[in-house]
């Protein structure tokens, strides 16, 4: 397989429930060695279009493949390849977390035993308790062992740190990155964690209403949106300001901040002093971005 | 609101309560007619069961603990329901004025009984006992073809002994429902009650019983039951499809190993409550047996179906593989199910005869 063909070609995909669409007519492309934000409001079709590149949902129109191949049709060639850490966290209650990490690590022949090692000891994983009896922190670190352990090509990661302490989201984003730094490896993110993702992704899917709004890499998305802080050198900020494009503006006492698309910086820096003002810029985090584009 | 209006409200707001309710009155419609005597008893028996869960969930509510005067008014609820029991049957039965005033109170008694026993099942502490009690009376009672004659000629022979009795125990129940040490048993304890078909509350009501059991010596699969599969599950990985189907059966009787408490108990609990045509001796319901036989294996087919695909997306596998780990799920489900119902009548007919000739002064299947 070449490297830049795609992982994940989606193409007008369409799936109705109970007679409303959960995705319409959605296109998509994953490529290899890509960390991808995947965004959105709780009923945007986000959990939906996971689990049709896994193949557990077929779509009613268009097409979904992954790893080239039919995802209707993945087979044991091609699922291994594929790491899943599902929403609801279902496992098996009954077996001891030893017993359940020695059944799954049973089907893969490339299970990586001193990944498992250090995570369990890094994760302070109870492997003599009953999965059942762990707190939902631990069944997710759990679940995220199951699904990196036999250490996968392509990891889909669906709300993986939502149970978990700010310590463990920490060493979760650890994890995730040291996984990154192996070559190829292409993982997709569904969170609501913004400030989490933000720090490891390199590309940003956002959805809504089952439609992709937003699909493009983070730094780009990242460069179109810029708050700027004005700290007026003279007596107080003009009531006009002479900048475009601004998408909001808050006032006080001789400050303004306000937030501008596409921004210009040489231009917004001569415009700042033109009106004698100090200026100061920063970079919009993922959650203001999101907010944004969510509204427009 | 009052506490005692706000909690009377769960015998009438969900509409699964109505055909509770509708049980029990064809319970007390049974018991006025000449048939079937020890069934609408064990209606009743079951009423008492669904009443006693509803008050169990009530006190389980953690904020019930402290606030003023709520226990006492969910202790209520299973008085009331008997009071209006007791009000219906008294209703129905002196509508035939030929009725004997004797008659009326020897049953009023058994109904009692029937009804405080079901309570008394779901919300005390002892209730494994109480459990293997209520048990042994459903087996002995379905196994004895006579108990019908026996019943209709005892309100009448020892009326007043059976309601003295009956009083004597219902307001020991009563008090023991009520009780500091039982309030405060059951205060948080997690209680599924009457939302048991909902998936979500399970899961956390099975969780959070398995951590509150986890000081306990937890049942786990033996190692050498793991260690077989799991060596079985290596050596196929070449033929994904035979170590899956080896992985299945690791999963479908692993399971059981674990739960077997839970399954030997709940087991019983449906065959003695829901199976009884299955218990009866051949003679009297051959068709029922059959058709109850058939309805267990279906009910488990479903099951089956249900809890795999619940568990689905646990290990990414192909739709080839889904298909032939469900088949091996529902065979190796349906082995155990059949297992375990021939277990159910040779235990009912163990317990039955030994216990015939003790209550009822006759062997088993018997005509008196």
């Amino acid at each position: 397989m070449s490297d830049h063909k795609p992982i994940v070609e989606i193409k007008r995909l369409t799936k109705y429930f109970s007679g409303k669409a959960a995705l319409n007519a959605v296109d998509l492309k994953v490529l290899p060695g890509r960390i991808i934000g995947l965004l959105g409001p709780n009923g945007s079709g986000k959990s939906t279009l996971i689990r049709h590149m896994i193949g557990l949902y077929l779509p009613d129109n268009g097409i979904c493949t992954t790893f080239g191949c039919d995802a209707e049709k993945l087979s044991q060639r091609e699922l291994p390849r594929i790491g899943y850490v599902h929403q609801e966290g279902e496992l098996l209650d009954w077996m001891t977390a030893e017993q359940l990490i020695r059944y799954v690590s049973a089907y893969h022949p490339g299970w990586n035993r001193e990944l498992e090692d250090r995570y369990v000891n890094d994760f302070d994983i109870d492997l003599n308790a009953k999965v059942g009896a762990l707190s939902p922190g631990q069944r997710q670190k759990l679940s995220i062992l199951l699904a990196i352990g036999h250490v996968p090509d392509f990891l889909i990661l669906d709300e993986p740190a939502s149970a978990l302490d700010p310590m463990a989201r920490a060493q979760f984003l650890n994890l995730l990155i040291k996984i990154i730094q192996q070559k190829q490896k292409t993982i997709l993110i569904s969170s609501h964690i913004l400030s989490d993702v933000e720090k490891v992704i390199d590309h940003v899917i956002i959805m809504k209403n089952g439609h992709i709004i937003e699909d493009q890499g983070f730094d780009d998305l990242r460069d179109q949106y810029l708050r700027i802080r004005l700290t007026s050198l003279g007596t107080s900020l003009p009531e006009e300001m002479p900048f475009e494009r601004v998408l909001s503006c808050e006032r006080n006492n001789g400050q303004a901040v306000l937030t501008l698309e596409n921004p210009q910086i040489e231009t917004i820096k001569n415009q700042a002093e033109s009106i004698d003002c100090r200026i100061d810029f920063h970079p919009l985090p993922l959650e203001d971005i999101y907010k944004i584009v969510m509204s427009s | 609101m009052k506490p005692l209006t706000a909690n009377l409200k769960t015998l009438y707001q969900f509409p699964r309560i109505w055909l509770i309710h509708c049980i029990l009155m064809i319970g007390i419609l049974m018991l006025l007619g000449p048939i079937l005597i020890k069934l609408s008893l064990l209606f009743i028996l079951w009423y008492g069961v669904a009443i006693g869960s509803i008050t169990r969930g009530l006190l389980s509510k953690p904020f019930a603990f402290c606030l003023s005067g709520h226990v006492k008014e969910a202790q209520r609820i299973p008085l009331l329901v008997w009071l209006a029991i007791t009000i219906v049957y008294a209703l129905l039965f002196f509508m035939d004025l030929d009725h004997r005033y004797v008659l009326f109170v020897g049953s009023i008694g058994l109904i009692s009984l029937s009804y405080w026993l079901g309570v008394v099942v779901i919300i005390t502490k002892g209730r494994y006992i109480s459990f293997a009690t209520f048990l042994i009376i459903i087996l002995t009672f379905l196994r004895n073809p006579n108990v019908n004659k026996i019943i209709e000629h005892m309100p009448l022979a020892h009326a007043w002994a059976i309601a003295f009795v009956s009083g004597i125990v219902s307001y020991l129940i009563y008090r023991a429902v009520g009780s500091k040490e039982n309030v405060r048993r059951l205060c948080a304890m997690p209680w599924l009650g009457s939302v048991a078909t909902n998936i979500e509350k399970q899961n956390r009501f099975n969780r959070e019983r398995m951590r509150m059991n986890q000081n306990h010596k937890p049942d786990r699969t033996s190692p050498s039951t793991e260690s077989l599969f799991s060596k079985r599950i290596r050596s196929n990985q070449n033929s994904t499809l035979l170590a899956h189907l080896w992985g299945q059966a690791y999963l479908t009787i692993g399971s059981p190993t674990n739960y077997w408490r839970g399954i030997l108990i709940g087991g019983f609990w449906i065959l003695g409550l829901n199976c009884f045509p299955l218990l009866i001796p051949s003679s009297e319901t051959p068709q029922q047996g059959v058709g109850v036989v058939f309805g267990i294996l279906a009910s488990t087919g479903g099951a089956c179906i249900f809890i795999y695909y619940r568990y689905a997306v646990f290990l990414l596998i192909s739709r080839k593989e889904h298909l032939w780990r469900g088949v091996v799920f529902l065979f190796t489900a349906i082995l155990i199910v059949l297992g375990f119902m021939v277990m159910a009548i040779l235990f009912s007919n163990l317990i039955s005869g030994v216990l015939c000739p003790i209550i009822f002064f006759c062997s088993p299947g018997s005509k008196i």
